[in-house]
């Protein structure tokens, strides 16, 4: 059954006294979004259920810090992120099975011309709402990038940081994010342009 | 002496061209060489383009089946009773 949408005094209040209806409703209506911000993490359904309970205890725990006069959403997206990137911190595996990253860049001939046709894309980016097939195309894509390159990625082109707040979050010198984030993009684009020229 | 650029410096200025970090001598490189060559300007576009509809994601709708719910709520409950024992201590 569906509950009603609580605002956002009601639901503050309410995790303040840890109240357990209220819980149930903040449940009801923040698991959806939060688990879409944390399946840009990891692409396996029970390590995100992990990231989003313990993200949703986090929020709980830290509600008396919340300043009421702000959008509670960005706060709490803010908290979904930094618990992906934890978790993804954490359980990195010590040798990734991830598609290496040099035999998606695009290659040139020894003058520096391309050595193959570039080809346009007609497709308009908002076609990704509509087109199941690309959005999966373009979201495994970005989940096959090895650790070091998904997360400068996610947190630029999804989350829209800063090269300057990515770097502070990281702990990466400015030039390194920039790097990672450039190669990162070039394996993305290759990736689509295989979807997008059939090959 | 003014040194053009090649496709592969190019495609190296990508995102500092698009963060809009390059400064004014190498842009006007850039643009000079983006302006005459089609292999590059299809190249940024399908670049600026690629990163445009990762942006999307950000809004991806997923999601969260009823089992998964009731575990997440049972979950928090628990962590809520321990919450309030530790505080009655």
């Amino acid at each position: 059954m569906k509950s009603k949408e609580l605002d956002q005094q009601t639901i503050v209040e309410g995790l303040k006294e840890l109240n357990p209806d209220v819980i149930d409703d903040f449940v009801d209506q923040y698991s959806r979004p939060l688990f879409g911000v944390i399946l840009n993490y990891t692409k396996n359904p029970s390590d995100a259920e992990e990231i989003l309970q313990d993200t949703l205890l986090k929020i709980i725990k830290k509600i008396e810090t919340f300043r009421e006069e702000s959008d509670i959403w960005p706060w709490m997206r803010r908290i979904a992120i930094n618990n992906g990137i934890m978790w993804l911190r954490k359980h990195r595996p010590r040798h990734e099975r991830t598609t290496q990253l040099e035999d998606l860049l695009p290659t040139f001939s020894k003058d520096g011309d391309f050595d193959h046709p570039i080809y346009g894309w007609s497709v308009d980016p908002e076609e990704v709402y509509l087109n199941s097939e690309l959005a999966g195309k373009l979201y495994e894509a970005v989940q096959s990038l090895p650790f070091e390159y998904k997360i400068p990625l996610v947190l630029k082109d999804i989350e829209g940081y800063s090269i300057k707040q990515i770097s502070s979050l990281l702990g990466l010198k400015e030039p390194t994010t920039k790097t990672r984030i450039h190669r990162a993009r070039l394996f993305v684009r290759e990736k689509l342009a295989h979807y997008f020229e059939g090959r | 002496m003014r040194v053009f650029f090649n496709c592969q410096e190019c495609v190296d200025l990508l995102t500092d061209y698009l963060e809009d970090a390059l400064d004014a001598d190498v842009k006007s490189r850039l643009d000079e060489h983006l302006s005459a060559c089609a292999p590059c300007i299809n190249f940024f576009k399908t670049f600026e383009k690629s990163a445009d509809m990762t942006h999307l994601l950000r809004e991806q709708k997923v999601d969260v089946p009823q089992e998964v719910q009731d575990r997440l709520k049972s979950f928090l409950k628990n962590e809520v009773l321990n919450m309030l024992n530790s505080k009655q201590k």
